[in-house]
């Protein structure tokens, strides 16, 4: 392995980059100047004997309007003269039309020509017999005026069915003089044409207003995009109208509670999202889904994506939707299409903008002691001697008011009457009201868009700006982000299409928010009856308020002005640039090449004041000292600067060979191509002490050198805040070869195979040499298309099957012995490593394999359309650990030995319940996953305390509940007591000395059932949705008292059952909370904590969200020049409807100091 | 078209770009900065190095040596309800329990693992080095002392085991008693199996002593803290003496020492270092720490069990009041902690409570040379080194008589004494116990009282050797000790 960074096939790479970067720059200043060129209806045409294609093709480039007509038809086609200046385009095609013989007609921006009607007197005589058969030639085109293909077109009462092709022409042979054409297809209305004899016809079809969506719309993969009816994989579609129901500034945020199959587990201890598509698929990989952007797997954060420019989002479940994806795809993809113009439109403006607004968090929402009940504990505790220690600690850390109060008292200083009188003033305060008062406030968040789109018949664009704001619930949090953005399409020429982008977000944000106040007690204050802001002692208050006397800085902390001290802010530019060209080379056939090129520079800047408790804190602990005083610190004064930038580049190529076609019974939809992609990290952290923020000075302190620290003596390095200085640098790549066929015949039988071989740089050379295929098939059958159904309550309805490979990384593992490299060990700064890789030649990718039946269905009208899928996941190959003998120096070893299943079902309906001027559609989204490990053989510890990472057991879910099993107080001292091995235990020795099958499953902790039910009602231009989701189905395990933190830690680990405890003996019957144990022992706590008592059903039904609109009349609008014009009220986060346990905690936050709170929202969309 | 013409070649530009760049070497690029593949001898140094308390993935080659023999001896007692809290490992290493580690829990293994985990990052060391051919001076003085580095932990790790795991050497049985498994290569494939008692020893002293012709002279000195951590011969050379002295063999453990002292023999004058407080009292404790610290030859420490921690060891009664009121390590080894039933230790050597110092220092050097000088019968050498050893302890405020035993029997006693006063909480009385219990004069039998209960632990015991962790002997069907 001589391979290094410096590697100089790297820059030949670089080379190719840097002139895609120069095309891409041209192409979108080119695409700037053809924008400004269009928008003129009037012609200015001198002509004389000119062929009518050219005078066309002039009207074409002056107008935008191009033309369309089937080829014989132009072949009797005259030739032109005409001499006209600024003439208005209809006047001009008027006289131009006047001699042919042949008329047109209007669509869109597409002038289509057409045969004259049978009673105009300029007919051309048909050459046709008046009777018998005629070759019909005719094109087809939808109300935009593009071209229809794969339309079918029959002849009335009889099997013979032809179809359109791309460019929505179609050849019938034969056909008798007076046949009926009968044209269909699943997104437009049938139509029928009376042939008469015509051997050219134009039809003009109108889009199906009631189509299915799903069905109607086409599937993005990210590769190629696909009819969906030709498509076998399951597809979940997002529309703009469904992403446009929620309000967020982020894009993923929205896809909650409207889009089947994706769930929203929530993080245990963070309450952060935990996306999952279709349960879980992997125990040590990367278990979120892939994100792509615009064709291409997204790098950055999501946050840079402005959600009101995403048109549509799919969500990619089973093999034959995401093998494409290959090795990343292994937990499903989430495709993020952003918006784009439309060719032949006329300029579109839009304006949006909207406020929301959320409560301050709900301090009260975990539950705790109330402050008095606390202070008595404190008064007993100090009794028992338990702050005995405390009191004489030699580095004087804090006690709490009521200690020093009992403490004085004990001492004599002050008398019992003082004591109980100073410390009942106590009783009456609650800290959280002063937080909520002077540290929360309400959320605030504010976002504005504006966008132009449209396009002539050369070129499309799309030009936004947005601006959102967010004031966080924190006072002194905030944050912004802009983003610019432009897409374009431009046609060169017949066959040849370019696609430029650029997106640009800046995001700026500040944290100078104090959320938590350490060494607080609830029966705080933060500011004094005399107005002036107080501090909370980090240390005894008598040391505190004396240490200045001796010289040293003030050693206080003051809550409400540690915000003005400090100065944490961060900056984030992103750049994407994409850029595209595309050339029809034959009929059907293209080839495309596509380039991205996104950047990510994020800055953060954390400034500590010198006047911070944190600095002045340092200086004190290593302060040097003089008889006893105060003689200057070994720790530099001034503040304290950390920097951490990181910096993200990606490049991604594709070149890919499309092919799609239509014959009478076939059609075909084919891709392959090669996909490269290199994502580069740099992370460099710079931490300066003593620093001087005027003159930009700072200081060089030994960071190796230990110094006595005050008052204790004990010795410690400088070294204090966690990142430090530091660089970092990954580059991940990817190489991919892939190829996607489908292939439909009579458009009844489709059957897709996708095959992908990737390669990455993560595993080292011998599994890269293995590149590993990962395959998928399937096939669909539209049964209701054969001539045997007639089965009337179904007229739609077809079978899905779908197999294949999905696969997934464990970026962290790798085949070789790797060590990391450190900087500054301890004591020596010297660099040091450690091994971070047991080598494992036979180290590959996870693979599952993923089987999927789907049936696709709609009653009569499309009353009730849906789908109903099973499927089964199979992870074969996941990474797993396995115990090896400790002697070797490697206790467990990495190799993909584990195997895990996942069964489930997909149910989404979607109901008509009133379709008249009260339109009333009902979506139920219905989705079911439970998994179980099948093979795993590394070890497993943590049973009872695991809820927030997987417990691997065979049999069991990946996320389990395991307990202990519960057996009542001791009546004679209110101890807990467990079951181990059927007898009544009740030594609380530690959790080691309990076998696992002492203990109960209790059940999963992920909600093997989701969904929701989302209503919309439309009343003129009134509309109303309201959206309520549920998860069934799994448990938690809610908190309680925890003597051994509650006396070690204090309040903050307190819990509200302190006051449900066993007191005396006969509480037992009615409680199960145990008596307090003085001593803590912490094994005593676990024994009731881990129990199944606590386990509670998490079962709940929630009513996410409501939005009301009001679309204004079009008639009323039209003299404000407005196009469109929409006011809407959002309501979020409303609350739960029902939940299985009694108790008063949100299952999908219950270990969180609050779950987000109820907002709403009100906004604006105009058009114009 | 001529449009058509350059955009096809456009194209193809493009798509050569592609596939050169998609040669074989792209995909070989590392994908982090941080990982490398150690092939340099500055990367096999740099493993050996890994004296990080915080970050250090797993390994620190300055703490965490074995310490069940520490708490298996009788420096201290715990009470009842700290015992029931500690974990279980350390509870049942406290009575002797014939059962030491439970059949589940990994973490309780260290005493295994962190040995062997030590010695596995030895071995890559030093196949690596096999394959460096140094060239220059200081390459070749680079891989020397990386060598020898790997060399000195590969037997200091092996030794630390052999204290807790296998029988103590004693020199008609060595050859028969089952000793540990060496390990000495890197290849997780080869299976572990137990040498001999005799083998174990000769390998580490094998080892140490191929590390002697490698390492430099350097002294460890204050202000170069590397050389406490990066082994030299003076540290070499004392790991030696307390290896034979453990086996018996006085005259190579006072060879070995006599040579140690001779690189380095600097003791701390404890008067320097006494603090006092505002009323010119003495208070406990140090203010030297790991780095001012000049008596330190090679620095390690215990893995800080619970059980071993300052708020919860009460130091022995009988140890306590062997120390004259004169001897400042009476204030300065220990303190009172309010509510605690005895004294606790101030913890150490290194002026941190939390972790007890396990290394080689210069105080033990003159302790083992004066113990087989006196062995040897040479009274007169082992009173000079104790008497220097004390003076040096002694609060100067009091003088200092200087012992002047003749007599080799009470001479060793005292010595033993002494010995035992200077090395208490530094992981050696249980390797002492095993070694002085075989001898009638000095055995004794230990006792402990808890939850009611009195556990004994007799002289010369099966359960001086403790059983190896379960999992070890299923995953590898080693023979088990006897308990």
């Amino acid at each position: 392995m001589k391979k290094t960074f410096t590697n100089p096939c790297r820059y030949r790479a670089l080379n190719g980059l840097v002139f895609v970067k120069v095309l891409l720059i041209l192409s979108f200043f080119i695409c700037m100047v053809a924008v400004s060129a269009y928008g003129q209806a009037t012609v200015s045409l001198s002509e004389k004997n000119t062929d009518l294609s050219k005078v066309l093709k002039k009207i074409k480039q002056q107008t935008g309007y191009s033309y369309f007509g089937p080829a014989p038809l132009l072949r009797t086609a005259q030739k032109v003269t005409i001499d006209v200046k600024d003439g208005q385009l209809i006047d001009v095609l008027d006289r131009i039309f006047q001699s042919q013989p042949f008329t047109y007609m209007l669509v869109g921006t597409t002038i289509v020509l057409k045969e004259r009607e049978r009673d105009d007197p300029k007919k051309p005589v048909s050459s046709q017999a008046p009777s018998g058969n005629l070759d019909i030639s005719g094109s087809v085109v939808n109300e935009k005026g593009e071209p229809a293909d794969r339309v079918s077109v029959n002849i009335k009462g009889t099997k013979r069915t032809t179809v359109t092709d791309a460019n929505g022409e179609f050849l019938f042979k034969k056909v008798p003089v007076d046949a009926v054409l009968v044209f269909t297809s699943v997104n437009t209305q049938p139509h029928e044409v009376n042939v008469n004899g015509q051997a050219n016809l134009a039809v003009n079809l109108k889009t199906q207003v009631d189509a299915l969506q799903d069905v109607t719309l086409t599937f993005n993969t990210g590769y190629q995009t696909m009819k969906a009816n030709e498509a076998t994989g399951s597809v979940v579609v997002v529309t703009k109208e469904q992403l446009d129901q929620r309000v967020a500034t982020n894009i993923i945020d929205k896809l909650e509670g409207i889009t089947n199959g994706l769930v929203f587990n929530k993080d245990a201890l963070t309450g952060e999202n935990k996306l999952r598509i279709r349960g879980e698929s992997t125990i040590n990989g990367y278990q979120s889904p892939l994100i792509v952007v615009d064709g291409f797997p997204y790098d950055g954060d999501i946050n840079n994506i402005n959600p009101n420019d995403v048109e549509n989002i799919y969500v990619l479940k089973d093999a034959a939707a995401a093998s494409i994806w290959g090795v990343q795809a292994g937990n499903g993809v989430i495709v993020i299409t952003t918006r784009r113009g439309k060719l032949n439109q006329p300029a579109r403006y839009e304006f949006s903008a909207n406020f929301t607004i959320a409560d301050k968090p709900d301090l009260f929402y975990a539950p705790r002691m109330a402050p008095s009940e606390w202070i008595d504990l404190e008064i007993d505790l100090f009794q028992r001697g338990n702050y005995n220690a405390a009191l004489n600690d030699v580095n004087k850390r804090a006690v709490s008011p009521v200690v020093e109060i009992l403490n004085s008292r004990k001492l004599g200083q002050i008398s019992a009457a003082d004591s109980s009188s100073m410390i009942n003033a106590l009783r009456s305060n609650d800290l959280r009201n002063e937080m909520l008062e002077h540290l929360y406030r309400k959320q605030f968040n504010q976002q504005y868009q504006f966008n132009i789109s449209g396009g002539n018949n050369r070129m499309s664009y799309y030009f936004s700006t947005g601006y959102d704001r967010r004031q966080s619930n924190i006072v002194g949090n905030n944050d912004s982000r802009m983003t610019l953005n432009s897409q374009t399409t431009y046609l060169l020429f017949k066959g040849m299409e370019l696609r430029a982008g650029l997106s640009y977000t800046e995001s700026n944000g500040v944290t100078n928010g104090i959320s938590n106040i350490p060494n607080s007690q609830p029966y705080m204050r933060l500011i004094g009856d005399n107005g002036l802001e107080l501090a909370i002692p980090q240390h005894r208050q008598m040391f505190e308020d004396t240490i200045s006397n001796r010289g040293f800085p003030d050693w206080k902390y003051y809550p409400l002005q540690e915000k003005k001290n400090n100065d944490r802010t961060s900056r984030s530019h992103n750049t994407r640039l994409l850029t595209g060209l595309k050339y029809s080379i034959l009929r059907g056939l293209n080839l495309d090449f596509s380039y991205q090129y996104n950047r990510t520079f994020t800055r953060q800047r954390r400034l500590t004041g010198a006047n911070s408790y944190f600095v002045r804190d340092r200086m004190n602990t290593f302060a040097i000292l003089n008889n006893g005083l105060y003689a200057g610190s070994n720790f530099p004064a001034g503040a304290l600067l950390d920097i951490d930038n990181s910096d993200l580049v990606s490049h991604y190529g594709r070149l890919s060979l499309q092919y799609n076609r239509a014959w009478i019974a076939h059609a075909i939809a084919a891709i392959a191509g090669i996909d490269v992609r290199e994502t580069r990290t740099e992370g460099s952290g710079n931490q300066l002490y003593g620093y001087s923020e005027e003159n930009g000075t700072f200081a060089t302190p030994n960071l190796f050198t230990q110094y006595p620290t005050y008052p204790s003596g004990s010795a410690r390095t400088l070294d204090a805040l966690a990142n430090g200085v530091y660089s970092t640098g990954t580059i991940n790549r990817f190489r991919t070869y892939f190829t996607n066929i489908a292939y439909t015949l009579k458009q009844r039988y489709t059957v897709s195979t996708s095959v992908r071989f990737d390669g990455t740089n993560y595993f080292g050379v011998k599994t890269n040499d293995k590149t590993l295929p990962l395959w998928s098939t399937g096939a669909k059958w539209d049964i209701s298309k054969e001539s045997f159904y007639r089965f009337k309550l179904l007229p739609t309805l077809s079978l899905r099957v779908t197999y294949g490979y999905q696969g997934n990384l464990d970026q962290n593992r790798s085949a070789y012995a790797t060590i990391r490299m450190y900087s500054g060990a301890g004591f020596t700064g010297l660099p040091y490593a450690a091994i971070v890789n047991i080598p494992n030649p036979e180290l590959r990718w996870e693979k599952t394999g993923q089987l999927n039946f789907a049936l696709d269905f709609a009653t009569a009208k499309n009353r009730i359309s849906g789908s109903l899928q099973y499927f089964r996941k199979k992870g074969k190959d996941l990474i797993g650990e396995e115990l090896i003998d400790p002697t070797t120096g490697v206790t467990i070893l990495f190799g993909n030995f584990s195997q895990m299943r996942t069964d489930g079902a997909d149910i989404a309906l979607t109901i008509k319940n009133i379709d008249r001027e009260l339109d009333w559609n009902t979506t139920i989204n219905f989705n079911y996953a439970t998994d179980k490990i099948i093979r795993y053989t590394g070890p497993v510890g943590g049973h009872v305390t695991a809820f927030s990472f997987p417990v691997p057991i065979v049999g069991k879910p990946l996320y389990s509940l395991f307990s202990y099993r519960w057996a009542g107080l001791d009546p004679s001292d209110g101890g807990p007591r467990i079951y181990v091995a059927d007898t009544i235990n009740k030594r609380y020795s530690s959790s080691g000395a309990i076998k696992v099958s002492d203990l109960e499953y209790s059940g999963r902790y992920n909600p093997p059932i989701t969904g929701s039910v989302i209503n919309h009602f439309r009343w003129k231009g009134i509309s109303l949705g309201f959206n309520i989701m549920y998860k069934l189905g799994h448990y938690f395990r809610r908190s309680s008292v925890n003597y051994s933190a509650l006396i070690g830690t204090g309040w903050p680990a307190s819990h509200s059952d302190y006051s449900l405890r066993w007191r005396q003996p006969g509480d037992e019957v009615h409680t199960n909370v145990p008596s307090i144990a003085y001593t803590g022992s912490l094994s005593r706590d676990d024994y009731y904590r881990f129990s199944n008592v606590l386990v509670e059903k998490a079962d709940h039904i929630r009513l996410q969200f409501v939005n009301l609109s009001y679309s204004f009349p079009k008639q009323m609008l039209r003299s404000f020049s407005f196009q469109a014009l929409q006011v809407y009220f959002y309501a979020n986060n409303l609350g739960i409807l029902w939940r299985a346990s009694d108790q008063d905690i949100d299952p999908d936050y219950p270990y969180m100091p609050y779950p987000p709170q109820r907002s709403y929202s009100f906004g604006i969309k105009a058009g114009f | 078209m001529k449009l058509k013409n350059i955009i096809t070649a456009v194209f193809g530009v493009v798509f050569i770009t592609c596939c050169v760049s998609c040669k074989k070497g792209w995909l070989d690029v590392k994908p982090e900065k941080s990982l490398v593949l150690p092939k340099t001898i500055a990367d096999f140094q740099a493993l050996l190095d890994n004296t990080d308390a915080n970050r250090g993935a797993g390994i620190r080659f300055n703490t965490w040596q074995p310490s069940l023999d520490e708490v298996g001896a009788d420096d201290f007692y715990v009470t009842s309800s700290d015992w029931n809290s500690s974990q279980t490992h350390t509870k049942n290493a406290y009575i002797w329990a014939s059962e030491i580690f439970p059949d589940v829990d990994p973490g309780n293994r260290l005493d295994w693992e962190y040995p062997y985990k030590r010695i596995f990052y030895c071995n890559i060391v030093l196949e690596g080095l096999e394959n460096i051919v140094p060239v220059t001076v200081s390459e070749q003085i680079a891989w020397k002392q990386a060598k020898g580095h790997a060399l000195f932990l590969r037997a200091y790790s092996h030794y630390t085991v052999a204290q807790l795991f296998c029988k103590p050497y004693t020199k008609n049985q060595a050859a028969t008693d089952l000793g540990i498994p060496l390990r000495l290569e890197s290849d997780i494939n080869i299976p572990s199996v137990r040498s001999t008692v005799q083998a174990t020893y000769d390998q580490i002293i094998a080892d140490l002593r191929s590390a002697l012709e490698l390492l430099p002279v350097a002294t460890p000195i204050a202000n170069n803290p590397t050389y406490i951590y990066r082994p030299t011969q003076a540290a070499t050379n004392a790991m030696l003496a307390r290896v034979y002295l453990s086996m018996e063999d006085y005259e190579n453990a006072l060879k070995y020492a006599n040579e140690s002292l001779n690189l380095y023999s600097t003791l701390i004058n404890f008067n320097l270092f006494r603090r006092k407080g505002a009323n010119g009292q003495f208070l406990n404790g140090h203010t030297y720490t790991r780095t001012t610290n000049t008596e330190i030859l090679f620095d390690n420490s215990l893995i800080d069990y619970s059980i071993l921690r300052t708020n919860r060891c009460i130091v022995d009664s009988s140890l306590y009041k062997m120390y004259d009121s004169s001897d400042l390590r009476k204030t300065m080894f220990f303190f009172l902690i309010n509510n605690r039933p005895g004294h606790s230790f101030f913890g150490s050597y290194i002026g941190n409570g939390a972790v007890y110092f396990s290394g080689l220092a210069t105080d033990e050097m003159y302790l083992i040379r004066s113990e087989c000088n006196a062995r040897l019968g040479n009274v007169g050498a082992a009173m000079y080194d104790l008497n220097t050893l004390l003076r040096n302890r002694w609060d100067e405020k009091m003088p200092y008589t200087d012992i002047a035993e003749t007599d080799p029997d009470k001479a060793l006693r005292i010595i033993l004494n002494e010995r035992r006063k200077e090395l208490c909480f530094r992981g050696l009385r249980w390797t002492d116990l095993r070694r002085l219990n075989k001898d009638t004069r000095f055995a004794v039998t230990l006792t402990r009282q808890i939850n009611g209960n009195t556990y004994t632990l007799e002289p010369n015991s099966k359960y001086y050797v403790l059983p190896f962790p379960p999992e070890v002997i299923q995953l590898s069907n080693m023979q088990q000790n006897p308990r």
